[in-house]
C-alpha cells in the first residue's frame, strides 16, 4: 500500500515541479536562517574563546577584574602565594594603526624579563631573540609583531610602526618579528607584543595590569591554589581558569546572541507557511484523486500518512539542503556577528572557519521537518477526513465552509487575547524562550483568524477593485475570496514576514525615539570627542593631557572628562559612567525620574552617592534609598542611590558617579569621551576644526557636535540591529515566495475558467491584469494583517523582550510610517512575483484551458 | 616560586663569576707542581676564593655580534660589594644613549631567596625581576643567566685531565668540572683550563647534554691590580650559533669604601648618580 502512495507522491511532484521546488525552497530558506545563526553564534564565541586562550599560553589560572584593571600590588600577592609557579602581568589593549587603511593592532604586554614558558611567541629566525633586547626594554617605543602583520606591511625589524596611543600618535619600532603560531595567530596575526610596563606607559594604564597569567606547580591541585588565591586577594579581583572566562563572553554577548535566535526562528515560521500553502492548494487540487482512494479502500490513515509523508520527505529534503546553505550563510553571519563583538563589547575574536556541528545540524533538520509536519497536518487531516462522495462532486463549497467557520474566529481570537493577556500581566522573570511562546501563541491565534480576515478584506476592497480596475479587478478579488484557504496561507507567510519587518521596526523606532530624548535631555553639550568610529573602544584611552590641551582653546566654557567602563557586580557586570559632575549638573536640568535632584546636585559632586539607570533599577530591583556596593582593587565602595535616570548606554545597566570618586577606587585616569561646552556665541563648527587641528596626526580621535553625535548614535543603533534588517530581507524574500507558489496554483486551479474569459473575448493583457491584481490584493491584505500581527508582536519586544535581553523598558509605538512605506514596496514584490505566473496564464492555449479538467 | 631555581639562578651579582672567582693570586698555587700530583678539586677552591676584596668597581665595554653579524656596543659601570656569599651588585649602562641610565640591582645572600630588580629611565619605573631559566641568554648577550650568576663550588666534581695548551702565555691544567646533579646545571659538562702560575681561568669549553659545544670562554691580558688578578678582556662565544660577547674592561678599582646606600632601590633610581 504505501509503496503505491509512494508512487503517487513522486507522480505528483513530477507534474508538478515548481510548486514542489518552492515548497522546498522555503523549508530550506528558513532552516538556512536558523542554522547559519546558531552556528555563527557558536563560532563566534568559539573564536572568542580561542583568543582567550592562545593569550593565556599556558597559563592554568588567570587573576582578572573588570576593564580598569587592578594595581601592581596583586602581582607581589599572586607570586608570593604557594603553589604558583610563574605569575605573568599582562596588558591588552586593541590599538589603532596609523597606516592608511587604520587597521586595527592587538597589542599584548608581557614582562619580557619574565618567564617565556607561559607565553608562546616564537621568533621568526629559528629561536633567535630579539635583536637588542636590552634596548627593546629600555625603550618605550619598542615592540614585536607578527609574521603575518609584518608582511602585510612590508615591516622588518628597525623599522617604524606608526600607532595611536593615549599620548598621541607614537611611532615605535620594531624590534623582532615572531612566527605566526601561538599567539602569532590571535586576531588574524594582527598581533604585537611588548614590555608590560611600556605597554602601561604609553597607553596610560598607570600602574595596573589587565590580568596575570599563571602557572600552578605541577604537583598541587589547580583549584587549591585558586582558592588560596582568592582568599587573599581583595574583593572584586577574580581567579578563574582561562576556558571558564568563556562564560562571561557568552554572558556579554547574550543580548547579541538571544537577540538573533529569537528572530531566527520568524524565517523558519515563514518557511512553514510556505509549506501550509502548498500542502493545502495540493490536497484541494487532488479531491478527486483521494476521493478515488478512497472509493479503492485506501484508508483513513493511509491518506493522511501519505499526504505526512510527503511533507516529512520534502521537510527532510529541504532541511538537508538549508543546513547546507545556512553553513555557507555562517560565514557571512560571523562575521557580522565579529564585527558587532569588537565594536560594541570590544571583544576580540580569532578568525575560524564556522564549526559544523553535528547536533546543531541534527537540530536544524529535526527542526525543519517537524515544521513540515505541523504545516501539513491540518491539509492532510482534512484529506483524510473527505467524504470519497462528496470528493468526487462539490468539494470546494464544504471547504469553504470548514475554513470559515466561526468555531474557528472564535478560537483565534481567544489566542491572540490570551497571548496579549500573558504579556501584559504575566511577570518577566521567566526565561525569554518561554515568554517567546507569547508571541507564538498570539501569531498562531492570527493565523487562525486568517481566513475570516482575508474574506472581511477582500468584500471590503471589492467596491474599490471595481471603481479603479474593473471587472478585473472584481475578479480578482473573487477569486481570493472563492479560495480562501489558498489566500489565506499566502497572506500568513506575508503577515509573519511582515510582522517581523513592522515589530522590529517598531522596536527600531521606538528605540530611537527613547535614545533621542533622552540625549536631548541629557546629551546637551557642544561638541563631543571619543576614541572611537564605534560605540567605544575597551582598550583605546585618552589621557586627561588631551582634555586639558583642549580646554585651553579660546571659546571653551567648560569640558567634562567622562570614562565609560564595565566592572564586576554581583555575578555580572555593569557599566559605570563616571563623569565630572559639577559640569554635567550644570547643563542638565529635571534629569532624574526618581529622586531628589537638589539633593543629588549636592551630594553627586562631592561622591556622596550615585545614580543608576532604569534598567540597572529593574534588572537589580533596587533603586532610591538602597545603597550599592561595588568590590573596587581599593576595597569595597559603598554609596546611597540617590536617583534613577533614563539612560540607554549599556543593557547590562548603568550606574553614574563622580569622576574623582571613581578615580580614586579604581585607580583609573583614562578618559573615553570628552564633553565639551562652549561660551555663548562660539562658532562651534570652527571650534571643531580648531580640535581637529589640534589632534590631526597626534591622536585618534572622533570629533562632533552636537547634531553629528546624535546621528552617530543613531547609526550606531542601526548598526546593532544590522542582522535583524538582513533577517528581515530574508523572511520578505520567503513571504514572495508564496506569492509565486500560489498564484502558479491560481493559475493551474483556473485554467478553465481563463480559457472561457479568453473565448468570450477576454483580452491577453486583461487576464494578466486579473493575475497581477490577485497579487496585489494578496499583497495589500498581507500588509493590513501583517500591521495588526506587528502590532501585537511590537507589545510583545516592548513589554517582554526588550525587558528580558536589555532592562529597558521602551513604549510601545505604531510605525505607522513604515507601514505605508513598505505597503507599496510589497505591492512592488508582490506583481513582481506574479509577473511569471501572469505570463503562464497568458500563455494558455484557450482550446486546452476550456477542455482541461 | 621554584626554590631550586632560586637557589641554583644566583642573580647577577657577579657577571663574570666563571672568569672572576679566579682574580687572587694565592701564591700556594704557584707552588702546585705536576709532580705533586695536583688536585683539581683543590685547584678550583683556590680558583674560586681567590677575591677577597670587599668591594669592586669596574668600568666596561661589551661588544655582542649576534648571527647576523651585526655588532652592537654598550659601555656599563659595574660595583660590587661583599664577597661570594653574601655580596650586592649594581650595574648601570652609560652608553649608547638609549640604554643610559637603565640599573641592574642584585642581592645575593645565602640561604635567602635571590632578589633583582631592574629601573629604566625612559618611564622612571623599577620592576622587580623574576627568577630566570638557567639557559636562557642574558639581554641578547652569550652569558647566560647561569653563566653570570655567582656558581657553587660544590654543584661540580672535578677531574684533573692533565695538562693543557699554552693559553694567552701560561701553561695550564686541564679540568673536568660534572654537574653533581642534572638540575645544577644547564651544562653536562665544563673544560677548564686553569693557568699553572696564578689560580685563573684562562680557557673554559661548556657541553650540552647533547655533549655538543655550546659555549667557549677565552680570558686575556691579564694584570694584577691591587693584589688582584684581573683579566682585561674576556670573550664569550656560541658556535653553534656564531654569536660573540666580548668584555673590555676599562678600568677596575678595589676596595674604594663603596657605601650600603649605594645598593638600594632608591639608589637604583637616581639614574644621574653614577
Amino acid at each position: 500500500m504505501l509503496s503505491i502512495l509512494s508512487y503517487i507522491t513522486l507522480q505528483q511532484w513530477r507534474l508538478h515541479k515548481l510548486r514542489t521546488a518552492l515548497t522546498v525552497l522555503g523549508i530550506a530558506l528558513g532552516v538556512s536562517v536558523f542554522f547559519a545563526v546558531r552556528t555563527a553564534n557558536l563560532t563566534l564565541l568559539s573564536s572568542l574563546r580561542t583568543t582567550i586562550e592562545r593569550l593565556a599560553g599556558k597559563a592554568t589560572l588567570q587573576v582578572v577584574a573588570g576593564e580598569a584593571g587592578f594595581p601592581e600590588g596583586v602581582w607581589d600577592q599572586v607570586r608570593d602565594t604557594p603553589g604558583v609557579k610563574i605569575a605573568e602581568p599582562v596588558i591588552e589593549v586593541l590599538a589603532h594603526t596609523a597606516f592608511p587603511d587604520e587597521g586595527n593592532l592587538m597589542v599584548v604586554g608581557v614582562d619580557m624579563l619574565g618567564d617565556r614558558e607561559l607565553h608562546e611567541y616564537e621568533f621568526d629566525e629559528s629561536r633567535s631573540e630579539v635583536g637588542d633586547p636590552l634596548v627593546a626594554l629600555a625603550q618605550p617605543d619598542s615592540i614585536l609583531v607578527s609574521r603575518v602583520f609584518a608582511e602585510k606591511h612590508g615591516l622588518k625589524e628597525g623599522d617604524k610602526l606608526p600607532l595611536f596611543t593615549s599620548q598621541g600618535r607614537k611611532e615605535f619600532i620594531v624590534r623582532g618579528v615572531f612566527k605566526p603560531s601561538g599567539m602569532g595567530e590571535v586576531f588574524g596575526g594582527q598581533i604585537a607584543v611588548m614590555d608590560v610596563f611600556n605597554a602601561q606607559f604609553v597607553f596610560n594604564r598607570g600602574r595596573n595590569f589587565d590580568r596575570i597569567d599563571l602557572m600552578t606547580e605541577p604537583d598541587v591541585p589547580v583549584e587549591e591554589v585558586q582558592q588560596r588565591l582568592r582568599g587573599q586577594l581583595p574583593a572584586g579581583v577574580e581567579v578563574t581558569r582561562p576556558s571558564s572566562r568563556g562564560q562571561s563572553l557568552e554572558n556579554a554577548t547574550a543580548a547579541m546572541s538571544q537577540g538573533m535566535l529569537v528572530t531566527s526562528f520568524i524565517a523558519l515560521l515563514v518557511g512553514t507557511f510556505i509549506i501550509f500553502n502548498s500542502f493545502s492548494i495540493s490536497v484541494n487540487q487532488r479531491w478527486k484523486e483521494i476521493g478515488v482512494l478512497r472509493a479503492l479502500g485506501v484508508e483513513r490513515p493511509n491518506i493522511q500518512r501519505m499526504f505526512l509523508g510527503e511533507a516529512l520527505v520534502m521537510g527532510g529534503i529541504g532541511s538537508v539542503a538549508g543546513v547546507a546553505i545556512g553553513y555557507y550563510l555562517a560565514v557571512g553571519a560571523t562575521k557580522v556577528m565579529g564585527n558587532m563583538a569588537a565594536s560594541i563589547y570590544g571583544l576580540v575574536s580569532t578568525p575560524e572557519p564556522p564549526i559544523f556541528r553535528l547536533d546543531y545540524a541534527v537540530a536544524a533538520l529535526i527542526l525543519g521537518m517537524v515544521a513540515s509536519l505541523v504545516a501539513a497536518w491540518l491539509p492532510a487531516r482534512a484529506a483524510s477526513q473527505l467524504n470519497p462522495a462528496l470528493a468526487l462532486h462539490n468539494i470546494e463549497t464544504r471547504q469553504r465552509e470548514a475554513v470559515l467557520g466561526w468555531g474557528r474566529v472564535a478560537t483565534g481570537l481567544a489566542m491572540v487575547m490570551t497571548g496579549l493577556a500573558l504579556v501584559r500581566f504575566l511577570t518577566p522573570k521567566v526565561g525569554l524562550m518561554f515568554q517567546f511562546a507569547y508571541s507564538v501563541l498570539m501569531t498562531f491565534g492570527l493565523v487562525v483568524l486568517l481566513p475570516k480576515l482575508s474574506e472581511w478584506m477582500g468584500r471590503a476592497m471589492r467596491p474599490a477593485m471595481d471603481r479603479l480596475f474593473g471587472s478585473e479587478g472584481v475578479l480578482a478579488v473573487d477569486t481570493m475570496i472563492q479560495a480562501p484557504r489558498r489566500t489565506s496561507a499566502t497572506v500568513g507567510a506575508l503577515m509573519v514576514g511582515l510582522m517581523f519587518v513592522f515589530s522590529t521596526g517598531a522596536y527600531i523606532e521606538s528605540t530611537e525615539g527613547r535614545v533621542l530624548s533622552t540625549m536631548n535631555r541629557i546629551v546637551n553639550s557642544d561638541l563631543f570627542v571619543t576614541t572611537s568610529q564605534l560605540a567605544r573602544s575597551r582598550t583605546y584611552h585618552f589621557s586627561e593631557a588631551l582634555g586639558q590641551r583642549i580646554a585651553e582653546l579660546p571659546g571653551v566654557k567648560r569640558l567634562e572628562n567622562v570614562r565609560f567602563t564595565s566592572v564586576p557586580y554581583g555575578n555580572d557586570s555593569v557599566a559605570i559612567i563616571a563623569i565630572e559632575m559639577d559640569g554635567w549638573f550644570a547643563r542638565v536640568k529635571d534629569v532624574l525620574d526618581e529622586g531628589d535632584e537638589p539633593k543629588a546636585r549636592e551630594l553627586m559632586p562631592k561622591g556622596e552617592g550615585v545614580l543608576i539607570a532604569h534598567n540597572f533599577s529593574s534588572r537589580w530591583g533596587i533603586g532610591v534609598g538602597h545603597r550599592i556596593r561595588f568590590e573596587t582593587p581599593s576595597g569595597p565602595l559603598e554609596r546611597p542611590i540617590l536617583g534613577v535616570i533614563e539612560d540607554y548606554s549599556s543593557e547590562k545597566g548603568t550606574v553614574f558617579m563622580d569622576r574623582a570618586l571613581y578615580k580614586r577606587y579604581w585607580k583609573d585616569s583614562a578618559v573615553d569621551f570628552i564633553d565639551i561646552n562652549l561660551m555663548p556665541g562660539t562658532d562651534r563648527a570652527a571650534f571643531k576644526q580648531a580640535v581637529q587641528r589640534l589632534t590631526a596626526g597626534e591622536q585618534r580621535a572622533f570629533i562632533y557636535t552636537n547634531e553629528e553625535y546624535k546621528r552617530w548614535v543613531m547609526e550606531l543603533i542601526n548598526g546593532f540591529f544590522m542582522l535583524n534588517y538582513m533577517q528581515m530581507i530574508v523572511a520578505v524574500f520567503v513571504a514572495a515566495l508564496g506569492i509565486i507558489n500560489t498564484l502558479i496554483i491560481s493559475v493551474s486551479e483556473r485554467r478553465r475558467e481563463i480559457g472561457v474569459i479568453r473565448a468570450l473575448g477576454g483580452l491577453r493583457g486583461q487576464i494578466r491584469k486579473m493575475v497581477l491584481l490577485e497579487a496585489v490584493a494578496m499583497a495589500i491584505i498581507g500588509v493590513v494583517a501583517g500591521a495588526i500581527a506587528g502590532a501585537c508582536n511590537t507589545y510583545f519586544l516592548v513589554r517582554t523582550a526588550a525587558v528580558i535581553i536589555a532592562g529597558y523598558s521602551i513604549p510601545f509605538h505604531f510605525p505607522v510610517t513604515l507601514i505605508l512605506v513598505t505597503l507599496p514596496i510589497v505591492i512592488a514584490i508582490a506583481l513582481a512575483a506574479a509577473w511569471w505566473p501572469a505570463r503562464r496564464a497568458v500563455r494558455l492555449r484557450v482550446v486546452e484551458a476550456i477542455g482541461y479538467e | 616560586m621554584n626554590k631550586t631555581a632560586s637557589r641554583r639562578l644566583k642573580p647577577l651579582a657577579f657577571w663574570f663569576a666563571l672568569v672572576l672567582a679566579a682574580q687572587l693570586a694565592v701564591p700556594s698555587l704557584q707552588a702546585v707542581s705536576f709532580s705533586a700530583a695536583p688536585d683539581a678539586r683543590q685547584i678550583m677552591e683556590m680558583v674560586y676564593h681567590q677575591d677577597t676584596s670587599r668591594d669592586a668597581t669596574w668600568r666596561v665595554v661589551m661588544e655582542t655580534v649576534d648571527k647576523k653579524g651585526v655588532t652592537r656596543q654598550k659601555k656599563f659601570l659595574f660595583r660590587k660589594l661583599g664577597s661570594l656569599g653574601d655580596s650586592k651588585t649594581l650595574v648601570r649602562f652609560t652608553d649608547p644613549a638609549e640604554v643610559r641610565g637603565v640599573g641592574l640591582l642584585s642581592y645575593n645572600q645565602k640561604g635567602a631567596s635571590d632578589r633583582q630588580w631592574m629601573y629604566t629611565p625612559a618611564i622612571q619605573r623599577t620592576r622587580r625581576i623574576a627568577p630566570q631559566e638557567r639557559s636562557r641568554r642574558f639581554l641578547g648577550t652569550d652569558f647566560t643567566h647561569e653563566d653570570m650568576a655567582e656558581r657553587v663550588l660544590d654543584d661540580f666534581a672535578y677531574r684533573m685531565l692533565g695538562e693543557g695548551e699554552v693559553v694567552d702565555g701560561h701553561k695550564t691544567y686541564k679540568i673536568e668540572a660534572k654537574p653533581v646533579a642534572p638540575d645544577r646545571s644547564q651544562y653536562k659538562l665544563i673544560h677548564l683550563w686553569v693557568a699553572q702560575d696564578l689560580p685563573y681561568t684562562l680557557h673554559a669549553e661548556m657541553f650540552d647534554q647533547n655533549g655538543q659545544k655550546v659555549r667557549v670562554l677565552q680570558a686575556s691580558n691579564l694584570e694584577k691590580i691591587a693584589g688582584v688578578w684581573v683579566a682585561k678582556r674576556m670573550e664569550v662565544s656560541s658556535p653553534s650559533e656564531n654569536t660573540k660577547t666580548t668584555l673590555v674592561i676599562q678600568e677596575v678599582r678595589f676596595n674604594t669604601g663603596l657605601k650600603e646606600d649605594l645598593f638600594t632601590q632608591q639608589a637604583l633610581e637616581k639614574a644621574e648618580a653614577f
